[in-house]
């Protein structure tokens, strides 16, 4: 018989699986950046919402597990998560989105203010009710799903009381949604054995890989240019960084158009984790200089 | 030195634009020239390619008149006062095409009128304090 606290540590595990907490830190990290672009220092209220936002994005995810469990069981990508397999039992899955989802709204009401909880319950519904339910039978929910992604440094800023019409919101939020769409295809082509079955419409079952190729450097380019808007901002930040940021850009657009274009097949999980790394690093920037111009 | 700065990262900006608006150019014709043969279905995936090519353009363009938008006079603000209040006070868009920082410096130095004054939050606590 399993000794009791394995059997906890176990069940642990299974539950973090299931609230896809990777994933869900990567969320809470750009409530932060939004946060600290707002605000241009670290104070606990950042703290507070970083964690409320991870706790939220993780009922989220928790909730998505559990109403995707028979479309998961059909792609090999996540056949083996737990709830598709039964070690995690649905009630259990469904008790802990809901107490994840209220234990993250109730944090961003409480510490944060009614516009981040707002900004959150939009998310939450964006994500669980409109993109998750979409996505079974429309290729466009990815436009709703990019929506979602964009929202958590959307909480970040407002909860820094930002304004809610303003340059810099609007800014983040295309900057978020512009990465989602690129990252969402590399998705799909990384995983076309999965995608291309049709379980769920998407682009693959449309145009060919090569089509598909095509509408990267467009996404990409977009989003290299939005970076670089940042560097003209009204912000202190030092030439040093801003001209990070540019090079990061750069090489963004550089890497996809080599990959895409002159080799004959691209590595998508090359291109997978640059979007991501690059995605970091630019948070990492902008964050440094903003905190570096407060000092 | 600042404002030197800010028309130099303009200037990659600029540049950044033209670059986008080029790839779309490129990837659409490259869309089109492989429209080989006529039917419905080739019709309707190249449509849909040719959406999600431009897509991100519409994007960024919708951005930057969101910029423009929040960013002069003629912003939002002006416009929900203009509804509500019947006072049109539209008329400096063109004049007041210029980067934020500009921009945050003008609605800063224009206290009286200036209806987008609040909305460059929170830089412009950052420049009422340095000044």
């Amino acid at each position: 018989m399993k000794h009791p606290l394995l059997a906890l540590v176990a069940r642990l595990q299974l539950s973090v699986e299931i609230a896809k907490v990777p994933l869900c830190l990567l969320v809470g990290l750009s409530a932060l950046f939004g946060n600290i672009f707002a605000a241009g220092k670290v104070e606990a209220g950042a703290y507070y919402t970083f964690a409320s936002v991870f706790v939220l994005a993780c009922g989220g995810a928790s909730l998505n597990s559990w109403q995707e469990r028979f479309d998961d069981s059909l792609m090999v990508r996540t056949r083996k998560r737990p709830l598709v397999l039964g070690s995690v039992s649905t009630a259990h899955g469904l008790l802990q989105s809901a107490l994840l989802l209220t234990a993250g709204l109730a944090g961003l009401f409480l510490l944060a203010n009614s516009q981040a909880f707002f900004a959150g319950l939009i998310g939450i519904i964006s994500y669980n009710l409109i993109y998750t339910r979409l996505k079974a039978f429309s290729l466009w929910a990815i436009l709703p799903g990019a929506f979602c992604g964009a929202i958590p440094p959307c909480i970040g800023w407002l909860a820094a009381d930002g304004q809610v019409f303003s340059s810099g919101l609007s800014l983040l939020m295309a900057l978020l949604f512009l990465w989602q769409i690129p990252h969402f295809l590399l998705i799909i082509l990384r995983y076309q054995h999965d995608y291309a079955a049709g379980i769920a419409p998407n682009l693959l079952n449309r145009l060919s890989e090569r089509r598909l190729q095509r509408i990267f450097l467009p996404w990409i380019t977009a989003l290299a240019m939005t970076m670089i808007t940042f560097t003209v901002l009204p912000t202190e930040t030092g030439v040093a960084i801003r001209s990070c940021i540019v090079v990061n850009a750069a090489l963004l657009v550089a890497v996809f158009g080599q990959q895409l274009f002159l080799k004959p097949q691209p590595d998508y999980n090359v291109l997978f984790h640059l979007m991501n790394i690059s995605l970091l690093l630019f948070m990492v920037g902008v964050a440094t200089g903003r905190l570096l111009a407060g000092v | 030195m600042k404002e030197d700065l800010s028309r130099d990262f303009g200037c990659i900006l600029a540049i950044s634009f033209a670059l986008l608006v080029c790839v779309c150019a490129a990837m659409t014709l490259g869309a089109l020239r492989e429209r080989s043969a006529p039917g419905r279905k080739v019709l309707e995936g190249w449509l849909l390619e040719v959406v999600w090519i431009n897509m991100p353009l519409l994007i960024v363009i919708a951005l930057v008149l969101g910029w423009l938008f929040f960013e002069t006079e003629s912003g939002f603000t002006a416009a929900t006062t203009s509804i509500c209040t019947g006072n049109n006070k539209r008329g400096h868009f063109s004049s007041k095409m210029t980067f934020a920082r500009d921009r945050s410096y003008h609605a800063l130095s224009n206290t009286q009128g200036s209806v987008n004054y609040h909305l460059w939050y929170p830089y412009r606590q950052e420049i009422a304090a340095s000044q």
